[in-house]
């Protein structure tokens, strides 16, 4: 995933900037995202890209959270379904799945009656 | 590395299948399995750093309690290609005793039953792997059929 940075403050007596983040692709300006207050002192300033690279590394849990307090769209939101497959009864509907980065994939079971 | 997880209504399994020595480390946090079941293969498990380790085989160690490493980081580490199944509680207060089943039983409703290999019957049902069920309070007559079916049954809370 891309991500874009945006330092709005630099604050070198206490060692922080203030920064917004999102993702590349992100349908909201960057500035309409909320800005963050990030401890600089533990970030690599060897030069431009170790700095980046650190901070990316540091504030990438925010991305996702911020993704996650997203409102979702009426349009978007997803049905519950479960039971027997039937493809037909899926068209047109709004179907909520994982992508699962730890790689993890579903486990096949089936409940019986003994 | 494969690994397979499936929420259930009281419990979840997972599932790891992979090659021979090879090496996969499990979080506290997500370290919630209380017995391994291994039905192809071999290998042991350990805390991280700790000496001591439990070996899991599918001949003489295939149905493990493995509650001692629940919450804690740990190693396993494969001898051959394997295939192992994991029988996990959803809440840590959780309480579950497991064991293999090679007789006909008597159920209760605090049970579920959980076929991991084969085609055991039992009464009259042939399951298949990975089939599981709640149990209730009769008797329930088995043919193994050289299957491995685990029984779980939940306690109150610790």
């Amino acid at each position: 995933m891309k991500v874009i940075i945006k330092i709005e403050e630099n604050l070198p007596d206490t060692e922080q900037i203030v920064m917004r983040i999102c993702s590349l692709h992100s349908h909201k300006t960057i500035d309409e995202h909320r800005t963050y207050a990030i401890g600089t002192s533990d970030l690599d300033m060897t030069d431009v890209e170790c700095f980046i690279d650190s901070l990316i590394f540091k504030v990438k849990h925010l991305l996702q959270q911020q993704e996650e307090n997203e409102p979702i769209l009426d349009k978007n939101t997803p049905i519950e379904i479960d039971g027997e497959l039937d493809i037909q009864s899926l068209v047109g509907k709004i179907i909520k799945g994982k992508i699962n980065h730890r790689g993890s994939r579903l486990l096949k079971m089936r409940r019986v009656e003994l | 590395m494969m690994r397979y997880l499936k929420k259930c209504e009281e419990f979840s399994i997972c599932s790891e299948v992979g090659e021979s020595d090879l090496l996969f480390t499990e979080l506290s946090e997500d370290r919630s399995t209380l017995y391994q079941i291994v039905v192809k293969g071999s290998g042991k498990i350990a805390k991280v750093f700790d000496s001591k380790f439990t070996k899991l085989d599918e001949t003489t160690d295939n149905f493990v309690d493995l509650k001692q490493y629940k919450g804690y980081h740990t190693i396993f580490q494969s001898y051959k290609p394997f295939h192992i199944y994991g029988f996990n509680s959803l809440k840590c207060s959780d309480n579950w005793d497991g064991k293999l089943v090679t007789n006909s039983f008597k159920g209760d409703k605090k049970s579920w039953l959980i076929c991991f290999k084969g085609e055991p019957v039992v009464n009259g049902v042939t399951m298949k792997t990975m089939d599981y069920a709640k149990l209730c309070d009769k008797n329930y007559d088995v043919v193994l059929n050289n299957g491995i079916i685990g029984l779980f049954t939940k306690h109150s809370m610790i």
